[in-house]
């Protein structure tokens, strides 16, 4: 018994991390014309090679510019804005398109000369190493995915350039992505270029929505079958970090978290404590998030009591502040930024 | 381990007297008397003790701001001491059934049977409320248990103790990598499961409750109603039937209540480990084998550490709460170790 407890206990555990990934792994949307454009064509700087790069499992040597590239996480948005199509790039499994991809990713794709469709990489049970092996890639792009220290060894040794995330595992920012994106690619100017984009498009969308600078928030996700708990997203987390990069606050709920894992359990009983001027959750239909905010437990907390509450149905929706590029970004700054103000002004969102 | 296996005199063989070579330590009235006051003690206590402090009076005065966390507790208390009965008293008579000290529920895949089964039907079928995944719990259950019977059977000697707790381990086993892989092939059925999987007894619908009830009573009635029959498989199939038994139709009926009390409770807060091995185990060490004691005083116990473990995981760790299934396995598996070291397992 005590071995089928363990089991469950690391079960849990997995089955947690997966449905996280699930969360801060979702991927769709329809295109975007505002987006950062892709620097197409943009050639790397030859001066940029040999260049040795570090990240939190090693470090990687790239020797000459890369020609065939393998993505995992979202770094094959930052390639193709490079204007590079990488030769595989990670599945999204959990709300990507039809085809597996992001249409903001196939837009980017479609502007570079003689881009092929990539290779699909399905990483829901592990990182398919032998599958990139057989790729023979030049180098391995994952700044910001689940790529595990084995992982990067058995890569490695087989003599590919890989390189991971510089710090806690799904904590990279968009701009750390595309700088060291940049830097594996010799395009570091280009890179810049894009970021100050990005940043500007953050800029004017702040302008646009006045309401929600200065306000505070909670990212919260929600166990119909559990109550018990509330998750609450960190401030490592990617989707806390843009919202705070367009001036929204943290209450101290969530700075009590600390910055150690991306999210935390704050027990039900202290609803009333999770107090901010908005929350933000995912739902899956409807009715349950009408159910949801009808718990009386749950009413206990201010935002939902006072109707200051989103709840996206679509992840997508999201996916561009979860799992945050420069090509994504830009449509969760058009789709979901309008409806967090409306929010804040007292109009519950759920859609 | 091995020395006390060496050395005890005290350790427990499997005998033909229906448990009552060990004496019991206490008269069965103190033995009650004792369950009754722990009872109390962890009703009040779930009641009083939580994340943070409420005030107990907010349970009588419905306008009181933290009314509705003291309702909360109330009903998460009552389903607590409701499923730990539940799987006390599904272990016992577990053990019983198979005349294995080491039966339990979780052990002979009934647990995993009625999980693979809601996991799949949730997946699969689209089964959203548990008024439409509990009759998955049900079958599962009761498939997974025949299946075993019917492995154990296999070759000579029939469905002796060892060979169904190897059948069990294997189903388990089988069941258990079923759930994983249908988990990893749908985002959407992991987020749905997967704290419901550690089991856990918070956050319960009032509706959810009331459907499972019905099948918890009615198991219960089978289950505490096989006393005899129990004390009779103790002696063996050959005296059972001695005794002018229908040791197949008596082992039907016990079955039934199994499957209708694991089926509901996994349905309800999923797969909750450990405490139908332990429970029996305690009670036995305080009135020894008969089973119109154990039956009734394992529901009792069980109801004590179902409400107790959910009381402490509330407060161990702030700000967030540690579900039911996990502090049962962390009170019990020492406690366990324990007994076995202690040489105290109660015979059958």
């Amino acid at each position: 018994m005590q071995l089928s407890s363990l089991r469950r206990a690391s079960a849990l555990v997995a089955a947690t991390s997966v449905a996280m990934l699930g969360l801060s792994a979702c991927a769709t949307g329809s295109s975007d014309e505002d987006g950062a454009a892709p620097a197409a064509n943009s050639s790397a700087d030859t001066d940029a090679f040999p260049v040795t790069i570090e990240s939190t499992y090693g470090e990687a040597t790239i020797e000459e510019e890369p020609q065939r590239i393998v993505t995992l996480g979202v770094d094959g948005d930052n390639v193709a804005a490079l204007g590079v199509a990488p030769i595989a790039v990670q599945k999204m499994t959990w709300g990507g398109n039809a085809a597996g991809t992001t249409d903001w990713f196939d837009d980017a794709l479609a502007e570079i000369d003689g881009a092929e469709a990539p290779e699909l990489l399905d990483v829901t049970d592990a990182v398919p190493t032998d599958q990139i092996i057989g790729l023979e890639p030049d180098v391995v792009i994952a700044t910001n995915s689940g790529l595990t220290q084995d992982d990067f060894d058995k890569l490695s040794d087989a003599g590919i350039p890989v390189i991971a995330h510089p710090g806690v595992q799904w904590a990279t920012t968009w701009e750390q992505s595309m700088e060291t994106t940049g830097q594996a690619l010799g395009r570091t100017e280009a890179a810049e270029e894009i970021i100050a984009e990005t940043k500007a498009d953050l800029e004017a969308t702040a302008e646009e929505n006045p309401d929600i600078v200065g306000a505070s928030f909670i990212w919260a996700f929600f166990d119909p079958t559990d109550l018990s708990n509330v998750g609450v997203y960190t401030t490592v987390d990617n989707r806390p970090a843009i919202l705070e990069e367009l001036g929204m606050v943290s209450p101290p709920i969530v700075e009590e978290g600390g910055t150690d894992a991306f999210y935390f359990n704050v027990s039900a009983e202290r609803a009333a404590e999770l107090d901010a001027d908005v929350i933000l959750a995912y739902g899956t239909t409807p009715e349950e998030s009408e159910q949801l905010v009808q718990t009386p437990l749950l009413q206990q907390i201010p935002p939902i009591a006072n109707g200051n509450y989103v709840i996206t149905l679509e992840p997508n929706d999201t996916l561009g502040l979860s799992f945050p590029s420069v090509l994504g970004i830009p449509y969760a700054l058009d789709h979901f930024i309008p409806e967090v103000a409306a929010a804040i002004g007292g109009e519950p969102q759920v859609y | 381990m091995t020395t006390t296996t060496e050395t005890s005199p005290d350790l427990p063989g499997r005998t033909a007297t229906a448990g009552r070579a060990r004496t019991p330590r206490r008269s069965t009235p103190a033995s009650v008397a004792i369950c009754i006051a722990a009872l109390a003690v962890v009703g009040v206590a779930s009641l009083c003790i939580g994340n943070r402090w409420v005030d107990p009076l907010a349970l009588l005065d419905a306008s009181h701001p933290d009314h509705v966390f003291m309702d909360a507790r109330l009903l998460r208390t009552g389903v607590g001491a409701l499923l730990g009965a539940a799987f006390g008293v599904a272990g016992a008579a577990m053990q019983g059934l198979t005349r294995n000290p080491l039966a339990d529920t979780g052990l002979l895949g009934v647990n995993a049977g009625a999980a693979f089964a809601m996991v799949a039907g949730i997946t699969y079928v689209g089964a959203g409320t548990i008024g439409g995944y509990i009759w998955f719990g049900f079958i599962g259950a009761g498939v997974a248990a025949v299946a075993v019977h019917l492995i154990a059977s296999l070759g000579r000697g029939g469905a002796t103790p060892a060979k169904l707790v190897i059948a069990g381990a294997a189903v388990t086993a089988a069941l258990s990598s079923w759930t994983t892989a249908i988990l990893l092939m749908s985002r959407e059925t992991i987020d749905a499961t997967r704290r419901w999987q550690v089991g856990s007894v918070a956050g319960k619908q009032t509706d959810a409750l009331l459907t499972a009830l019905p099948f918890i009573v009615v198991g219960f009635v089978l289950v505490l109603g096989s006393a005899r029959v129990l004390n009779a498989l103790a002696l063996g199939d050959d005296l059972a039937r001695g005794l002018g038994r229908n040791t197949t139709r008596d082992r039907l009926v016990v079955g039934l209540g199994l499957v209708l009390l694991v089926g509901a409770s996994v349905a309800l807060a999923g797969p909750i480990a450990f405490l139908g091995l332990l429970v029996p185990h305690l009670v036995r060490m305080q009135v020894g084998g008969d089973y119109a004691k154990v039956l009734p005083l394992s529901a009792a116990w069980g109801a004590v550490l179902m409400v107790g473990a959910d009381t402490v995981g509330r407060f161990v760790l702030p700000p967030s709460e540690i579900q039911v299934g996990v502090m049962i396995a962390v009170i019990g598996a020492p406690l366990f170790l324990v007994m076995i070291r202690r040489g105290r397992l109660g015979s059958l």
